[in-house]
């Protein structure tokens, strides 16, 4: 019982801390934009709902990570004070998100008893993602040269839409569903029944064949989406979990090769492909049109130098997307590379506890679910800091819990739900009653 | 006073405060890691001759007397669980122990032809034992549940849940309610089989 107190405590402790962060950040925008200070109260609903939800979890079982929920108030604490100086009528509507999300952060936590139920909806999810990737792009609504929303009811029956989301968000914790599922039932058979094709030993086609399969059909439908960054992280969602899976390095080596080959002729045959390697590779070529994202993206982090050019001051503001796929631009030019470097502490240290989660779980499934959930997470948050930073193309992500964005903000809560739920215990409710 | 200057010192308050919530997760992480592996080797950890910060050399301390208070291994099955010992001996007497291995089960006694006495069974982080083919150790043992138990690690703890057997796991004589954190050198025993559970 006292080992069980202590260790709520830590945790207890670090979402005060989170909230005694966001409400020294919400006193200085507070201030710094002239906002009337009990709008305070604002900044703090954020990490409140995040730390009823761990109240409301504390109750269920004791044993679960401690870790997680306080990164993830500070993280989406941070990112709200950046939004709330940018644009406050979205900052009041991610408010709702977040509060929506941590409630269904914990309704999805309760409602999965055990873990393993999950992984016999596999197919279920296999589908739904399928299913929804095919909705997008036949009725998809374009906004920002992508299709990558869907509205219920569909636009052109001339009513006001009730919904819109972006389903590839939702989609990616299908995605871990089913590959969960499916490569924990055959892992004995990707791993053992292989043959040995040039030097590399490769499982048996049928095997494999519905993996790849699902793989391409995404890919493909990702590429026509003009989703790029959605592709990069099925595709290395994919290999990952398969290495994960049955260990051989060949998988990545192959997977590496594919990756290559993909990226060559990506680059070959599409064009928007084609204009944000350009971009990336020498961004004055067009500084007012394609490069103008990444550009404005380098000055703000040159301007925020090594300590910032101050929080609260609506700086960068003039970054293009800056309230959702590059706040971390923003974050970098407000508290400098020390608030940068900060920030991206704070999601290595996330990072690292869900990749913990999958280590410790119990089963195959759960390992195999919580590692796609902690790659998922890893490689967004890589792949736009990597584009803001120039590090890599910048494609169009959201990064976890910070970008501004309904779908996202849900979506990571869910994912978040799951995690949580992988490792609260090593032993599933069920099967103690089993005769 | 000028806004400028509350801002300018209000962030640096902020990136302090951030700093701080990142040090102080990093810290209890690298605790808990640390608290875990010390667990999971049963107290004994290779001595180092480097000098140390006081406040670690004080931890290390305890861990010895905490490894030193933990009972002598009971060879014989049937026993109680042991009783607090009287005060150890300074650790620095005992003899060198053994380099600590992997955790796993020895076969005492068993029915299945493919298990000898002496084979030892690794256990990693959950192992399920029962009858039927889909436990990761499997037992030809007419007396035991197609789903028998679960031995499996809990913040570095090894502990072993009965999964609703029909005739029910045994650890040191005494049958499993519902699950019972093991020992090093616990008697294990289900159906006709019997294990000697080795920490270490």
């Amino acid at each position: 019982m006292r080992s069980i107190l202590q260790r709520r405590r830590t945790e207890l402790l670090l979402l005060l801390f989170a909230a005694a962060l966001v409400a020294e950040g919400g006193a200085l925008v507070c201030l710094g934009m002239g906002y009337p200070v009990w709008r305070l109260t604002r900044g703090l609903s954020v990490v409140g709902g995040i730390i009823a939800g761990a109240l409301m979890l504390d109750l269920a079982d004791p044993r679960r990570d401690r870790w997680l929920l306080p990164l993830v108030a500070v993280i989406s604490g941070l990112g709200f004070l950046l939004l709330w100086q940018l644009d406050e009528r979205s900052a009041s509507r991610q408010i709702v998100w977040m509060l929506t999300g941590s409630g269904i952060m914990v309704a999805v936590y309760y409602l999965i008893e055990d873990v393993r139920d999950l992984a016999r909806l596999k197919y279920t999810s296999g589908v739904l993602a399928l299913l929804l990737v095919g909705l997008t792009l036949a009725f998809g609504v374009e906004r920002g040269g992508a299709r990558l929303w869907l509205s219920i009811p569909p636009p052109g029956l001339g009513l006001r839409p009730l919904i819109t989301f972006q389903p590839t968000e939702l989609v990616k914790v299908l995605m871990c569903i089913f590959l969960a599922g499916y490569v924990a039932e055959r892992a004995e058979l990707l791993r053992e029944d292989t043959r040995r094709v040039a030097g590399l030993q490769m499982p048996r086609l049928r095997h494999i064949a519905p993996l790849v399969l699902m793989v391409v059909f995404s890919l493909t439908i990702f590429v026509g989406q003009r989703d790029l960054g959605a592709a990069v992280l099925f595709f290395g969602l994919f290999v990952a979990m398969t290495y994960l899976a049955t260990g051989h390095k060949s998988y990545a080596a192959v997977a590496l090769v594919l990756f290559v080959a993909g990226g060559v002729g990506a680059y070959l045959w599409f064009p928007h492909v084609r204009t944000r390697v350009d971009m990336w590779a020498n961004p004055w070529l067009e500084p007012t049109e394609g490069g103008y994202q990444i550009l404005q993206s380098l000055f703000a982090l040159a301007e925020g130098g090594l300590l910032g050019t101050g929080f609260a001051t609506g700086g960068g503001g003039s970054i293009p997307a800056a309230t959702t796929d590059l706040i971390f631009a923003v974050g970098a030019q407000q508290l400098g590379l020390a608030g940068a470097v900060a920030i991206v502490l704070l999601f290595a240290l996330a990072a690292h506890r869900s990749f913990s989660i999958a280590w410790q779980a119990t089963d195959s499934f759960g390992a195999l679910l919580a590692a796609g959930l902690a790659v998922v997470f890893s490689l967004q948050t890589l792949v736009i800091i990597g584009g803001v930073t120039k590090l890599i193309p910048l494609t169009g992500i959201t990064l976890p819990f910070m970008s501004y964005g309904g779908t996202s903000v849900v979506v990571n809560f869910i994912a978040l739900a799951l995690l949580l739920a992988v490792s609260r215990d090593c032993i599933p409710h069920g099967l103690r009653s089993e005769h | 006073m000028d806004l400028t200057v509350v801002l300018t010192m209000g962030k640096y308050v902020l990136l302090a405060v951030l700093y701080g919530f990142v040090f102080a997760v990093f810290r209890g992480i690298i605790g808990q890691l640390l608290a875990e592996s010390r667990r999971e080797t049963g107290g004994v950890r290779v001595r180092r001759r480097v000098a140390r910060p006081r406040a670690e050399r004080r931890r290390a301390r305890e861990v010895a007397a905490d490894a030193a208070t933990r009972p002598e291994p009971e060879p014989t099955a049937a026993e109680d669980r042991p009783v607090p010992q009287p005060p150890p001996a300074p650790a620095s007497e005992e003899p060198m122990r053994e380099e600590p291995r992997a955790p796993r089960l020895v076969v005492i006694e068993s029915d299945d032809e493919e298990r000898a006495a002496g084979d030892e069974v690794p256990l990693s982080a959950a192992v399920t034992v029962g009858r039927s083919e889909e436990n990761s150790l499997r037992l030809r043992d007419r007396f035991v549940s197609s789903r028998h138990a679960l031995i499996c690690l809990r913040d570095g703890r090894r502990i072993l849940v009965d999964r609703g057997s029909t005739n029910g796991t045994f650890v040191n004589g005494e049958r499993v309610e519902d699950e019972v954190e093991l020992r090093d050198r616990d008697r294990i025993a289900m159906g006709n089989t019997v294990f000697e559970y080795r920490a270490r």
